[in-house]
């Protein structure tokens, strides 16, 4: 009987010691991997609000060599900004990461601002679980192109949908995610808007 | 040998199918079942995952202690998920995040275990692989002819292709849970009125 509960309690530990070994290994082999895809979504979002053009599926070494011409690190207080250079040296702007509950859950994504922080150049979202086909079409090119050189407004409602100077269509089908992405820019903006003043 | 995965084959994926018969995996019958190119990467990770497991589980079925069956058997088909789950990110990262928090979810498929249970724990290993890919089979085929309607009437593609052109006003709920429902219970109607539970 005594080795009876030996033998379970052996025979658990060592399959699972093979088995969680085994995932390591296989985990540590495909790190780097996993770590470089995270870095080239960036780079594209980055790469993409900017309107920097590239090949999408280029590879990382072609994504990074275009992310590293254009796109270099700036830190304000305590944001940190991607700045956008143009091909002719020329300053675009800032961007910065963004986040907001969409209905489901978390959305994220990067905005990028001319650089006197008066119009938005673009908008890109990296991660959000909205409902595909109705506010998972925040992710499609039509709606995302709507927010290139819109000019924002003044304090607190920067950007609205729906409006006749904005040209920002909702999704209809979607109120509650397109209000979700104009309540969480408008957010962002605020919070990018009042560091900036601590200055 | 031959006979027998034969009867297996056909018990897996009709007479005995894991989805319409038995009932089981339907909670990721319904969430990814609405674009086919995830649905098959699910129904390709279930054959991988339930096969391999079977194997291991008939390998092993002569050395695992009775009382902890259950534990090993999740400890298997666990490690087989993550694998699955880790090469999705590392080569398909798009698709790992289409499918989201389901790949993970596959350990949770009954399909799985009970396949470890009712059949690996008592059957020599080749038959009980042949055994895990034919469930795999059956789920993958249930849940790509109910995709291959919902992406349809959903999204007017097939594979993401465009097919049914401009005309066709989508069928939003197709989309949404509501139409997996719809989809899946009209499917289990259809299969059951073909091969009904008394003929067998």
């Amino acid at each position: 009987m005594k080795n009876k509960m030996l033998y379970t309690v052996l025979f658990m530990m060592i399959i699972t010691a093979l088995y969680t070994g085994a995932l390591a290994i296989l985990n540590a082999q495909t790190n780097v991997r996993v770590q470089q895809n995270q870095k080239l979504k960036e780079q594209k979002a980055i790469l993409y609000i900017f309107n920097i053009p590239y090949d999408p599926d280029g590879s990382l070494t072609d994504i990074q060599k275009i992310f590293n011409t254009h796109i270099s690190n700036q830190d304000l207080n305590i944001l940190k900004l991607y700045k956008g250079k143009s091909s002719d040296d020329e300053i675009l702007g800032y961007a910065f990461p963004i986040e907001g509950n969409g209905l489901w859950g978390k959305i994220e994504g990067y905005i990028a601002l001319s650089e006197d922080n008066k119009k938005i150049i673009g908008i890109e979202f990296t991660s959000h679980s909205e409902t595909p086909g109705l506010g998972g079409r925040i992710s499609e090119d039509w709606f995302k192109e709507q927010f290139r050189n819109v000019n924002i407004n003044n304090f607190p409602d920067y950007i609205l949908m729906n409006t006749s100077d904005m040209q920002i269509d909702a999704i209809s089908g979607a109120t509650q995610t397109s209000k979700a992405v104009e309540s969480m820019i408008n957010q962002n903006l605020s919070l990018f808007f009042n560091n900036m003043e601590v200055d | 040998m031959l006979s027998q995965s034969k009867t297996i084959l056909i018990k897996g994926l009709w007479t005995d199918n894991p989805v319409f018969r038995q009932i089981l995996g339907i909670c990721s019958a319904l969430a990814v079942t609405n674009m086919m190119k995830n649905t098959f990467v699910m129904g390709v990770g279930l054959v991988f995952v339930t096969s391999l497991s079977n194997l291991t589980v008939s390998l092993l079925r002569n050395y695992i202690p009775k009382k902890i069956r259950m534990m090993v058997q999740t400890l298997i088909i666990a490690s087989y998920v993550i694998i699955v789950d880790i090469f999705l990110k590392a080569y398909y990262p798009i698709i790992s995040e289409a499918l989201g928090p389901y790949v993970g979810l596959i350990i949770t498929n009954c399909i799985i275990m009970g396949r470890c249970e009712a059949f690996a724990q008592s059957n020599p290993p080749i038959l009980s692989f042949i055994d895990g890919i034919a469930s795999g089979l059956g789920y993958s085929f249930i849940l790509l002819s109910i995709a291959f309607f919902r992406e349809l009437l959903g999204f007017g593609t097939l594979l993401g292709i465009p097919v049914l052109g401009e005309w066709w006003t989508n069928w939003t709920i197709m989309i949404m849970p509501p139409g997996a429902f719809f989809m899946l219970a009209i499917a289990i109607w259809i299969a059951r009125t073909i091969s009904p539970e008394s003929n067998r």
